[in-house]
Protein backbone atom coordinates (compact mmCIF):
# COMPACT_ATOMS: atom_id res chain seq x y z
CA UNK A 1 0.00 0.00 0.00
CA UNK A 2 1.75 3.48 -1.10
CA UNK A 3 1.22 6.60 1.20
CA UNK A 4 0.74 9.84 -0.78
CA UNK A 5 0.98 12.61 1.28
CA UNK A 6 -1.21 14.86 -0.86
CA UNK A 7 -3.80 12.67 -0.73
CA UNK A 8 -3.81 10.39 2.04
CA UNK A 9 -3.89 10.45 6.02
CA UNK A 10 -3.10 8.00 8.53
CA UNK A 11 -4.11 8.25 12.68
CA UNK A 12 -3.19 5.16 15.08
CA UNK A 13 -3.84 5.00 18.60
CA UNK A 14 -3.39 2.36 21.25
CA UNK A 15 -5.97 1.47 22.57
CA UNK A 16 -6.39 -0.31 26.18
CA UNK A 17 -8.22 -3.56 24.95
CA UNK A 18 -7.47 -6.72 23.52
CA UNK A 19 -7.96 -7.07 19.68
CA UNK A 20 -11.19 -9.38 20.10
CA UNK A 21 -12.94 -6.72 21.70
CA UNK A 22 -11.46 -3.87 19.40
CA UNK A 23 -13.10 -5.87 16.43
CA UNK A 24 -16.46 -5.94 17.93
CA UNK A 25 -16.54 -2.81 18.50
CA UNK A 26 -15.94 -2.54 14.56
CA UNK A 27 -17.46 -5.83 13.22
CA UNK A 28 -20.45 -5.56 15.59
CA UNK A 29 -22.97 -2.77 14.39
CA UNK A 30 -25.08 -2.59 17.47
CA UNK A 31 -21.45 -1.61 18.96
CA UNK A 32 -20.29 0.13 15.77
CA UNK A 33 -23.32 2.79 15.63
CA UNK A 34 -22.41 4.05 19.02
CA UNK A 35 -18.82 5.70 18.28
CA UNK A 36 -18.88 6.21 14.58
CA UNK A 37 -20.41 9.63 14.89
CA UNK A 38 -20.16 12.21 17.17
CA UNK A 39 -22.84 12.78 19.41
CA UNK A 40 -25.80 14.29 18.93
CA UNK A 41 -25.51 12.78 15.32
CA UNK A 42 -27.05 9.35 15.49
CA UNK A 43 -25.24 6.27 13.13
CA UNK A 44 -27.56 3.79 11.68
CA UNK A 45 -26.45 0.57 10.13
CA UNK A 46 -28.67 -0.76 7.13
CA UNK A 47 -25.95 -3.60 6.46
CA UNK A 48 -22.96 -4.58 7.35
CA UNK A 49 -21.49 -6.87 5.57
CA UNK A 50 -18.01 -7.97 6.72
CA UNK A 51 -16.83 -9.97 3.43
CA UNK A 52 -15.38 -8.68 0.57
CA UNK A 53 -18.24 -6.93 -2.20
CA UNK A 54 -20.35 -6.68 1.59
CA UNK A 55 -22.40 -3.83 1.64
CA UNK A 56 -21.52 -1.47 4.23
CA UNK A 57 -24.50 1.14 4.34
CA UNK A 58 -24.83 3.75 6.93
CA UNK A 59 -26.94 6.56 7.61
CA UNK A 60 -26.59 9.93 9.59
CA UNK A 61 -28.95 11.38 11.40
CA UNK A 62 -29.01 15.18 12.70
CA UNK A 63 -30.61 16.63 15.68
CA UNK A 64 -33.58 17.62 13.32
CA UNK A 65 -33.73 14.54 11.82
CA UNK A 66 -31.81 15.73 8.45
CA UNK A 67 -30.46 12.32 7.42
CA UNK A 68 -26.96 11.37 5.88
CA UNK A 69 -27.16 8.30 4.05
CA UNK A 70 -24.00 6.62 2.56
CA UNK A 71 -23.55 3.22 0.78
CA UNK A 72 -20.37 1.90 0.66
CA UNK A 73 -18.09 -1.62 -0.13
CA UNK A 74 -16.31 -3.69 2.04
CA UNK A 75 -13.68 -4.73 0.28
CA UNK A 76 -11.41 -7.26 2.08
CA UNK A 77 -11.76 -8.60 5.52
CA UNK A 78 -8.87 -10.66 7.87
CA UNK A 79 -10.83 -11.48 11.25
CA UNK A 80 -9.03 -9.70 14.08
CA UNK A 81 -6.93 -8.07 11.98
CA UNK A 82 -7.90 -5.99 8.77
CA UNK A 83 -10.87 -4.02 7.34
CA UNK A 84 -10.72 -2.47 3.96
CA UNK A 85 -13.53 -0.47 2.60
CA UNK A 86 -14.67 2.39 0.21
CA UNK A 87 -17.33 4.57 -0.74
CA UNK A 88 -16.11 4.17 -4.61
CA UNK A 89 -18.35 1.04 -4.72
CA UNK A 90 -21.56 0.05 -3.09
CA UNK A 91 -22.69 -3.50 -2.24
CA UNK A 92 -21.91 -6.02 -4.57
CA UNK A 93 -19.17 -4.36 -6.05
CA UNK A 94 -21.68 -1.47 -7.82
CA UNK A 95 -19.94 1.97 -8.84
CA UNK A 96 -21.07 5.00 -6.67
CA UNK A 97 -21.40 8.32 -8.67
CA UNK A 98 -18.95 10.40 -6.35
CA UNK A 99 -15.99 8.18 -5.29
CA UNK A 100 -13.96 9.86 -2.35
CA UNK A 101 -11.92 7.08 -0.43
CA UNK A 102 -11.27 3.66 0.57
CA UNK A 103 -10.00 3.46 4.07
CA UNK A 104 -7.45 0.41 5.63
CA UNK A 105 -8.10 -0.15 9.24
CA UNK A 106 -5.19 -2.21 10.98
CA UNK A 107 -5.65 -4.31 14.48
CA UNK A 108 -2.51 -5.38 15.80
CA UNK A 109 -1.59 -6.92 19.41
CA UNK A 110 0.15 -4.62 21.39
CA UNK A 111 1.67 -4.50 25.05
CA UNK A 112 -0.45 -2.23 26.03
CA UNK A 113 -3.74 -3.81 23.91
CA UNK A 114 -4.10 -3.19 20.72
CA UNK A 115 -3.06 -1.18 18.01
CA UNK A 116 -5.42 0.15 15.71
CA UNK A 117 -4.24 1.78 12.18
CA UNK A 118 -6.37 4.09 9.88
CA UNK A 119 -5.39 4.83 6.74
CA UNK A 120 -7.83 7.06 4.43
CA UNK A 121 -6.50 7.37 0.66
CA UNK A 122 -8.50 9.94 -1.24
CA UNK A 123 -9.24 10.13 -5.12
CA UNK A 124 -8.30 13.40 -5.83
CA UNK A 125 -7.74 17.17 -4.19
CA UNK A 126 -10.81 18.35 -6.57
CA UNK A 127 -13.20 15.87 -5.80
CA UNK A 128 -11.93 16.02 -1.91
CA UNK A 129 -13.58 19.68 -2.67
CA UNK A 130 -16.89 18.69 -3.71
CA UNK A 131 -17.05 16.05 -1.24
CA UNK A 132 -16.68 19.53 1.63
CA UNK A 133 -19.89 20.36 -0.04
CA UNK A 134 -21.24 16.98 -0.66
CA UNK A 135 -20.63 15.39 2.10
CA UNK A 136 -21.64 18.32 4.47
CA UNK A 137 -22.33 15.56 7.42
CA UNK A 138 -18.86 14.41 8.46
CA UNK A 139 -17.76 18.41 8.81
CA UNK A 140 -20.77 19.01 10.94
CA UNK A 141 -19.74 15.82 13.41
CA UNK A 142 -16.40 17.31 13.11
CA UNK A 143 -18.17 20.45 14.05
CA UNK A 144 -20.13 19.14 17.32
CA UNK A 145 -17.65 17.08 18.53
CA UNK A 146 -15.76 20.16 19.00
CA UNK A 147 -18.42 22.47 19.89
CA UNK A 148 -18.86 19.22 22.69
CA UNK A 149 -15.67 19.64 23.68
CA UNK A 150 -15.47 23.27 24.14
CA UNK A 151 -19.18 22.64 26.57
CA UNK A 152 -17.19 20.06 28.78
CA UNK A 153 -14.24 22.45 29.13
CA UNK A 154 -16.40 25.52 29.78
CA UNK A 155 -18.57 23.10 32.42
CA UNK A 156 -15.21 22.36 34.06
CA UNK A 157 -13.81 26.15 34.11
CA UNK B 1 -10.57 28.79 20.32
CA UNK B 2 -8.07 27.29 17.89
CA UNK B 3 -6.86 28.21 14.73
CA UNK B 4 -9.81 26.19 13.44
CA UNK B 5 -12.43 28.54 14.36
CA UNK B 6 -13.09 29.86 10.88
CA UNK B 7 -14.30 26.72 10.19
CA UNK B 8 -15.98 26.49 13.25
CA UNK B 9 -17.72 29.69 13.52
CA UNK B 10 -19.23 28.64 10.39
CA UNK B 11 -20.44 25.56 10.57
CA UNK B 12 -21.99 26.45 13.95
CA UNK B 13 -23.78 29.47 12.48
CA UNK B 14 -25.17 26.48 10.09
CA UNK B 15 -25.66 23.81 12.59
CA UNK B 16 -27.48 26.70 15.42
CA UNK B 17 -30.46 27.03 13.56
CA UNK B 18 -32.57 24.68 11.48
CA UNK B 19 -33.46 26.99 8.68
CA UNK B 20 -30.20 27.78 7.70
CA UNK B 21 -29.53 23.79 8.09
CA UNK B 22 -32.20 22.98 5.63
CA UNK B 23 -30.90 26.30 3.13
CA UNK B 24 -27.40 24.23 3.42
CA UNK B 25 -29.47 21.02 2.81
CA UNK B 26 -31.11 22.45 -0.29
CA UNK B 27 -27.88 23.86 -1.81
CA UNK B 28 -26.00 20.78 -2.02
CA UNK B 29 -27.94 19.79 -4.54
CA UNK B 30 -26.63 22.71 -6.81
CA UNK B 31 -26.95 26.55 -6.52
CA UNK B 32 -30.63 28.03 -6.42
CA UNK B 33 -32.75 31.49 -6.70
CA UNK B 34 -33.54 33.05 -3.53
CA UNK B 35 -37.38 32.51 -3.88
CA UNK B 36 -37.03 28.30 -4.12
CA UNK B 37 -34.98 27.94 -1.47
CA UNK B 38 -37.60 30.37 0.82
CA UNK B 39 -40.73 27.91 0.06
CA UNK B 40 -40.40 25.93 1.91
CA UNK B 41 -40.73 27.92 4.88
CA UNK B 42 -43.39 29.42 6.88
CA UNK B 43 -41.78 33.01 7.56
CA UNK B 44 -41.53 36.18 5.64
CA UNK B 45 -39.00 36.96 3.15
CA UNK B 46 -37.22 39.74 5.30
CA UNK B 47 -36.57 37.29 8.20
CA UNK B 48 -35.45 34.69 5.38
CA UNK B 49 -32.81 36.98 3.60
CA UNK B 50 -31.64 37.58 7.46
CA UNK B 51 -31.04 34.06 7.58
CA UNK B 52 -29.48 34.48 4.13
CA UNK B 53 -27.15 37.05 5.31
CA UNK B 54 -25.89 34.85 8.30
CA UNK B 55 -24.52 32.41 5.46
CA UNK B 56 -23.07 34.76 3.37
CA UNK B 57 -21.33 36.64 6.03
CA UNK B 58 -19.60 33.52 7.49
CA UNK B 59 -18.35 32.80 3.96
CA UNK B 60 -20.81 29.04 3.67
CA UNK B 61 -22.88 30.40 0.42
CA UNK B 62 -22.50 33.29 -1.73
CA UNK B 63 -25.36 35.09 -3.90
CA UNK B 64 -25.29 36.86 -7.13
CA UNK B 65 -28.03 38.99 -8.93
CA UNK B 66 -28.93 38.86 -12.20
CA UNK B 67 -31.83 40.44 -13.18
CA UNK B 68 -34.62 40.17 -10.51
CA UNK B 69 -33.52 37.00 -9.61
CA UNK B 70 -30.33 36.35 -6.93
CA UNK B 71 -28.69 32.99 -6.94
CA UNK B 72 -27.54 31.16 -4.12
CA UNK B 73 -24.67 28.66 -3.71
CA UNK B 74 -22.64 26.49 -1.68
CA UNK B 75 -18.82 27.35 -1.04
CA UNK B 76 -16.90 25.00 -0.27
CA UNK B 77 -13.60 26.56 -1.79
CA UNK B 78 -14.08 29.28 1.68
CA UNK B 79 -14.05 26.02 3.85
CA UNK B 80 -11.26 24.27 1.90
CA UNK B 81 -9.08 27.31 2.11
CA UNK B 82 -9.92 28.27 5.62
CA UNK B 83 -7.99 25.10 6.57
CA UNK B 84 -7.56 22.42 3.78
CA UNK B 85 -9.75 19.56 3.00
CA UNK B 86 -7.04 17.23 4.37
CA UNK B 87 -6.62 18.66 7.42
CA UNK B 88 -10.46 18.47 8.06
CA UNK B 89 -10.55 14.84 6.69
CA UNK B 90 -7.87 14.12 9.26
CA UNK B 91 -9.88 15.83 11.94
CA UNK B 92 -12.48 13.32 11.15
CA UNK B 93 -10.67 10.12 11.48
CA UNK B 94 -8.72 11.09 14.53
CA UNK B 95 -12.17 12.14 16.50
CA UNK B 96 -13.54 8.92 14.99
CA UNK B 97 -10.35 7.11 16.49
CA UNK B 98 -10.87 8.58 20.26
CA UNK B 99 -14.34 7.72 20.29
CA UNK B 100 -13.76 4.09 18.94
CA UNK B 101 -10.70 3.76 21.83
CA UNK B 102 -13.44 5.26 24.47
CA UNK B 103 -15.82 3.25 23.15
CA UNK B 104 -13.47 -0.22 23.40
CA UNK B 105 -11.77 0.45 26.45
CA UNK B 106 -15.44 0.50 28.03
CA UNK B 107 -16.37 -2.71 26.83
CA UNK B 108 -13.42 -4.16 28.21
CA UNK B 109 -14.58 -3.00 31.49
CA UNK B 110 -18.28 -4.22 30.69
CA UNK B 111 -17.21 -7.23 28.89
CA UNK B 112 -18.82 -7.90 25.15
CA UNK B 113 -22.28 -9.15 25.17
CA UNK B 114 -22.09 -11.80 22.56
Amino acid sequence: MSFNSELDLKVSRIIKAPRDIVWQAWANPEHFVKWWAPAPVVTTSQAHELFPGGAFNTTMVLEDGTTFAGKGCFLDVEQQARIVFTDALQGGWRPNSEPFFTAVITLEDHPEGTRYTAVAMHVSAEACERHAAMGFADGWGTALSQLAALAEQLATA
Amino acid sequence: MNSQSPVLNAAFHALSDPTRRAVIQQLLAGPAPVKTLAEPFAIGLPSFMKHLRVLEDCGLIMSRKSGRVRTCRLRPERLAAAESWLTEQLAVWERRADRLTAYAESLTQHEVAE
